[in-house]
């Protein structure tokens, strides 16, 4: 077991180090710093003292090397942009993101585990068949689509025809309303609504289907059938062996979309102006700031390694029948 | 929509009930396969509409007068913004052109993008996941670990940096085509659509490879090759057939977020669903009608896609239940 | 197994009291905005921004968008010049006048060449109620140049020296006549910074990130965050007109259309300044509580040629057939009228009608569709037009490669309507399109394209040198870093050019200038375009004063949000 941990986290290094590399060859062929950096009438003598000064006119592998040696010395960098290092700004993007996923993950698993419960429960009732069809119309949705439509409908569309003069819920500000300063638990949740059922909307319907297929499958199996013989009661059965069963492999489709959201919510990030990892890399890519961007790479990648290998663990300590190694 | 009806008994008896036909006719595993999909009532009727989709976007120019990207003008006077009308099903966008028109052939290039998506990953991924799972050691190591960095980098932060290299590569440019046209874009999706269906592929191979009739193929002397694709990937067939659909209804969405990131494909003159959403999204409030036909488009289809790819798991895998 | 349902049970009991808390909370989040009859500034407003600076370093990098000036610097920092509502160098509240030939101000010329500044001895800094000297002057000078990362240091590196010879006088050596000094320290992006906050010396790379703790403007900057920034009124502010009638402005960034006009439509912000467009201009109509002004700024925006060799348009003839073939008035009014009613055709080629004395008005005015001149133009390079109409040499179509940004409606539209248009006559333009990064990164520094469509800013300097002159063609000369992206060159321009670079009276130099424009005019440079609109939408229930003073400088319209009140 713990030989096992070992080996998956050594793996990490490799894919850091080849993933970092070919994200800071995307940048290079696709983005150039120095023109990103020209607001209007600059002269060519100011640009080459500009790339100089971000040791831009180094040897590519150079630079390269240059980043990896600090970053495993555990020094991060600074911004080409700023000037700033590159830590404390990665950190609150990293734990804004977290925060979202991990409040939307609480909403839809909850929500998507309880609608599958019951639609395997109650088989082919009207219940199950209208959450059968939501799920799959949540599927269909561009979750771009999805987000603006929320705006507008908390927005103009609630005043028109509630005859309010405030939007239902707040849609700008990020993290918190303009007004907030400070720590305001009420706001940041108000703010979390919108972007955490952006997210949802499809993975609700997943997760639903996920759990309803799996109960279904529990509920059928043979030593359900004897555990009902035995004469224990079906609420008992259900929820005891049924819900419990069918919870192992979700553990693990969990732990992989985690895994994700430390770099996945580009679109949510982007149409609510939510200071995450997404709108994080959105920002510096359009600054080609390198330094900003492959740490983050790095934060990514192990954060994905990192969330399967505990997917992996849980789902072997769930089911005593499976062993890692 | 509001009928949706599944098999009506569990997935495994459906298999015994169909077996006890047998006395009539012998059924060959695809009579039986379309014997329980026809039993999918939702799936046969996503069938349907799929096919009236298709082939309303084919034969676009039956249903609409309008070429999608000729401006409509009254008196030299361009007619943008043009309220729903006689005409003008679904009025006129900020182009001044006729969006039933844009509808209707942006279609084809949105299902374009999803079966060619479809078709080119299930291809790569399953040569991947037979070649990794049958050959096995360092290879399968080698593979699979390739596998692993592409589904480690971030979905979106791939494709955006790949959609910017024709714009700035020359080889590039002769690769995927000009910078956010229909080639380049399908290529920028499929190079990140691979992976799930490589790793079902092989976990497959991993557990087929021991059974006899492989044995037996090896003990008559046939190549690596054709083991592979003589034998083992038949035996795969209702795996990639079911991922291929799923794949189709991904790619269309994922067409769409691209558009709305920029990264779309180019919607001067090229209609895509995607870009036709993306550059209406901002019409939500004031004329929200450019929104909901491309929107509605979007969300029918793949949803006929995502049903038709559940009947199919019912028919194809009977031990799965679907999902 | 009992585990698992307790779980669950926790599960729904700490939701319900997060569904409760929220409930509850619902009536004290509800902010009172205290409104006190005192003198004094009052209330507080929220404004949105469609950009969103990394950083707030004013001479670094951070400095490269537009909006960080609109946020930061015009409210906060003092500066010597400044711009007035016409584009034109006045003094600002910290000069007592602005430096001239006549007053002495402008003295010598090439290596003696001097402007003497005299500061108003009211200036301080805020909170700490220094003044504002000439040292603070020459510390803002060696920090742009010193600072890692600086890319604001054209004209600064012109500078020998700066004297000190008392606190209210900064006498600035150049090494060169340099006609362009009010843009140095001062001008749209100049800035002077307080010394006396910097004790380790002029290398402020790392400094002003996220806070600037000082002010020598109408107001403080209280703080700013990747989600808002708050400016507070400077009360204390020397130059008392300015003083802000509002206590609290906060900027929040709305980047997304849809969300932008969602935010001024529900109120949560009572003011935006986007770049009018027709995804935003049909939605925010005048209503009741709505109001939207538009203006011009002092960018304008043209069809450019790639002259590059090799490059179709380097041919001359195919540059003038080209400029006769399109109809810049259709164009004007399909394109840009229905969103900015107001727009005129801008008649120079990188000069803007009426901002300043350099654009003539007359230079391009000929340029309208003409099918003779198109069709003897054509000639004259050898092109005819083949079976299929199209022009084509040597058996050979013509075809030309046309670049925009995508996601710009504009620039998208008017590639909608013009390709078909122009392939009438015989023109057979693609699309060749990337983002606007790509494009404005690597393809347009590459001379990737044909022709272009995009935005110049016309400087209140009339200078053109650094887009047009032959030294600018990008190559190993300047490694690749010259700006002349279009490769025009033309040694007549050059030297006219250059003479009016170096030309220090007024008249003089309009003169030149116009000579340059008509050198450009017979060159068909470009086919100008306009002068881009601008826009501000406000809550007339929310704010009152003087919101619909346009101005002609790129200062954007929060430039006099001082003058501003909350109703």
């Amino acid at each position: 077991m713990f030989r096992f941990i070992v080996r998956r986290m050594l793996w990490a290094i490799p894919v850091l180090i080849a993933g970092s590399f070919i994200l800071f060859v995307a940048l290079h062929v696709t983005t150039d710093p120095v023109k990103a950096a020209i607001h209007h009438n600059v002269s060519p003598d100011a640009l080459i003292k500009f790339k100089h000064d971000l040791g831009l006119d180094k040897p590519l592998l150079e630079q390269y090397w240059i980043f990896l040696s600090k970053f495993f010395r555990g020094d991060f960098g600074t911004s080409y942009t700023s000037g700033a290092p590159v830590w404390p700004e990665l950190r609150t993007a990293l734990a804004n993101s977290l925060v979202l996923g991990f409040v939307a993950g609480l909403f839809y698993l909850t929500v998507g585990i309880a609608i599958g419960v019951v639609s395997a429960v109650k088989q082919y009732s009207w219940f199950d068949n209208l959450s059968t069809g939501l799920s799959f119309f949540g599927l269909a949705m561009p979750p771009f689509f999805f987000g603006l439509v929320t705006i507008v409908l908390v927005g103009t569309f609630y005043e028109t025809h509630f005859h309010s003069s405030t939007p239902l819920l707040p849609f700008i500000g990020g993290v918190y309303s303009p007004s907030t300063s400070g720590f305001d638990l009420v706001d940041r949740i108000k703010h979390l609504i919108l972007p955490g059922l952006t997210l949802s909307v499809q993975e609700i319907a997943v997760y639903s289907r996920y759990m309803r297929t799996g109960m279904l499958e529990t509920l059928n199996s043979d030593y359900m059938r004897t555990a009902r013989a035995k004469g224990i009661s079906e609420r008992r059965v259900t929820l005891r062996h049924g819900f419990r069963n069918a919870l192992i492999p979700l553990t693990t489709f969990a732990g992989i979309d985690f895994g994700a959201v430390a770099g996945g919510l580009i679109i949510t990030e982007s149409i609510f102006g939510y200071n995450g990892m997404g709108r994080y890399f959105l920002d510096n890519l359009h600054n080609a700031d390198y330094p900003m961007l492959l740490p983050w790479m790095m934060v990514v990648i192990a954060s994905v390694v990192l969330f399967n290998l505990l997917a992996d663990l849980s789902y072997a300590w769930l089911d005593p029948r499976i062993r890692v190694d | 929509m509001t009928e949706i009806l599944y098999p009506p008994l569990p997935a495994g008896t459906a298999v015994s009930s169909a077996a006890l036909g047998m006395g009539e006719k012998p059924l060959t595993p695809a009579r039986l396969a379309w014997r329980r999909y026809r039993r999918h009532k939702v799936a046969m009727l996503s069938t349907v509409v799929l096919l009236f989709i298709a082939f309303m976007c084919v034969f676009a120019p039956l249903f609409t007068k309008y070429d999608p990207n000729t401006q409509i003008r009254a008196n030299g006077v361009l007619q943008a913004f043009l309220h729903p009308q006689h005409g003008h099903w679904f009025g006129t966008n900020d182009k001044a052109r006729d969006m039933w028109a844009n509808v209707l052939y942006g279609g084809r290039i949105s299902l374009e993008v999803g079966f060619v998506v479809a078709m080119v990953t299930t291809i790569v991924g399953t040569i991947v996941g037979v070649v990794a799972g049958y050959y096995g050691g360092w290879l399968d190591n080698l593979l699979m670990r390739v596998t692993d960095l592409f589904i480690a980098i971030p979905f979106l932060v791939g494709t955006i940096l790949l959609s910017r290299l024709p714009g700035t590569q020359a080889w590039a440019r002769t690769i995927m085509g000009p910078p956010q046209s229909v080639r380049a874009v399908i290529f920028v999706i499929a190079v990140f659509f691979w992976m799930p269906v490589a790793r079902i592929i092989r976990g497959i191979v991993l557990s087929l490879k021991e059974k006899e009739f492989v044995e037996a193929a090896r003990a008559a002397g046939a190549s690596n090759f054709r083991i592979m694709f003589r034998h083992l990937v038949p035996n795969c067939t209702g795996q990639i057939i079911i991922n291929t659909t799923l794949a189709v209804a991904a790619a269309i969405l994922t067409e769409s977020a691209l558009s709305f990131l920029g990264f779309g494909v180019d919607a001067i003159f090229t209609p895509t669903w995607g870009n036709l959403l993306s550059n209406s999204q901002d019409f939500l409030d004031g004329y929200p009608y450019l929104v909901w036909a491309p929107g509605l488009a979007i969300v029918l289809t793949v949803l006929c896609v995502n049903f038709i790819g559940d009947g199919l798991r019912d028919a194809l895998d009977p031990k799965q239940l679907s999902v | 197994m009992k585990h698992s349902r307790n779980t669950l049970v926790r599960i729904v009991v700490v939701l319900a009291a997060l569904a409760l808390v929220l409930s509850a909370c619902g009536s004290s989040s509800k902010k009172s905005n205290g409104g006190s009859t005192s003198t004094g500034p009052t209330g507080s407003v929220v404004f949105g921004a469609e950009q969103w600076p990394s950083c707030l370093n004013p001479i670094t990098q951070c400095a490269n968008s537009s909006w960080l000036q609109w946020l930061v610097p015009i409210h906060v920092l003092p500066r010597l010049a400044e711009l007035d509502e016409k584009n034109n160098f006045v003094a600002s509240p910290l000069l007592t006048e602005l430096p001239s030939i006549d007053n002495g101000g402008v003295t010598g010329a090439g290596k003696t060449y001097t402007v003497t500044y005299h500061l108003n001895p009211a200036a301080k800094w805020s909170p700490d109620g220094t003044p504002i000297t000439s040292e603070d002057v020459k510390f803002t000078w060696q920090a742009v140049l010193k600072s890692t990362g600086s890319v604001t240091t054209t004209g600064y590196d012109k500078i020998s020296s700066i004297e000190t010879p008392n606190p209210q006088t900064a006498v600035v050596h150049f090494t060169e006549t340099y006609n362009d000094w009010p843009d140095v320290l001062g001008g749209f992006s100049g800035v002077i910074l307080e010394k006396a906050k910097f004790p380790t010396g002029p290398n402020l790379g790392k400094a002003m990130n996220t806070a600037i703790d000082f002010s020598g403007g109408p107001w403080t900057l209280q703080s700013f965050t990747k989600d808002k920034e708050v400016l507070v009124a400077n009360t204390t502010y020397w130059e008392k007109s300015r003083i802000p009638k509002i206590q609290t402005v906060t900027f929040v960034p709305v980047t997304e259309t849809t969300k932008e006009v969602q935010a001024i439509k529900t109120g949560q912000v009572s003011a935006i300044y986007p770049q009018p467009a027709t995804d935003n201009v049909p939605l925010l109509k005048d209503s009741a509580t709505l109001k939207s002004i538009f203006g011009v700024t002092t960018q304008y925006e043209n069809i450019w040629f790639n002259n590059k060799p090799g490059k179709p348009f380097a041919d001359k003839n195919l540059r003038a057939a080209f400029s006769y073939a399109l109809d810049r008035e259709q164009l004007l009014t399909d394109i840009v009228k229905p969103f900015a009613p107001t727009a005129t055709l801008n008649q120079c080629a990188a000069w803007i009608t009426g901002v300043g004395p350099w654009c003539e008005g007359t230079a391009f005015t000929d340029i309208k569709p003409d099918s003779t001149k198109v069709d003897s133009f054509m000639a004259a390079s050898g092109y005819a037009k083949d079976a299929s109409g199209i022009w084509a040499k040597g058996g050979k179509q013509l075809v030309i490669k046309w670049m925009i940004n995508t996601g710009n409606k504009r620039r998208e539209n008017t590639q909608a309507e013009f390709i078909p248009l122009l392939a009438k006559q015989g023109f057979k333009l693609v699309t060749d399109n990337s983002d606007s990064d790509t494009v404005f990164q690597k393809r347009l520094p590459a001379g990737d394209f044909d022709l272009g469509m995009y935005i110049q800013v016309a400087s209140p300097d009339p200078t053109v040198t650094s887009i047009l002159d032959t030294k600018s063609i990008p190559g190993p000369a300047n490694q690749g870093q010259g700006q002349n992206d279009t490769w025009y060159s033309n040694p007549e321009a050059d030297k006219l050019m250059e003479t009016s670079d170096g030309e220090q009276d007024k008249t003089k130099r309009a003169d030149l200038i116009h000579q340059v424009d008509k050198v450009l005019r017979q060159d068909y440079v470009n086919i100008p375009l306009y002068a881009f609109p601008s826009m501000l939408s406000y809550r007339t229930d929310m704010l009152e004063g003087p919101l619909d003073q346009f101005i002609n400088n790129p200062e954007s319209n929060f430039w006099n949000m001082w003058a501003w009140s909350k109703k």
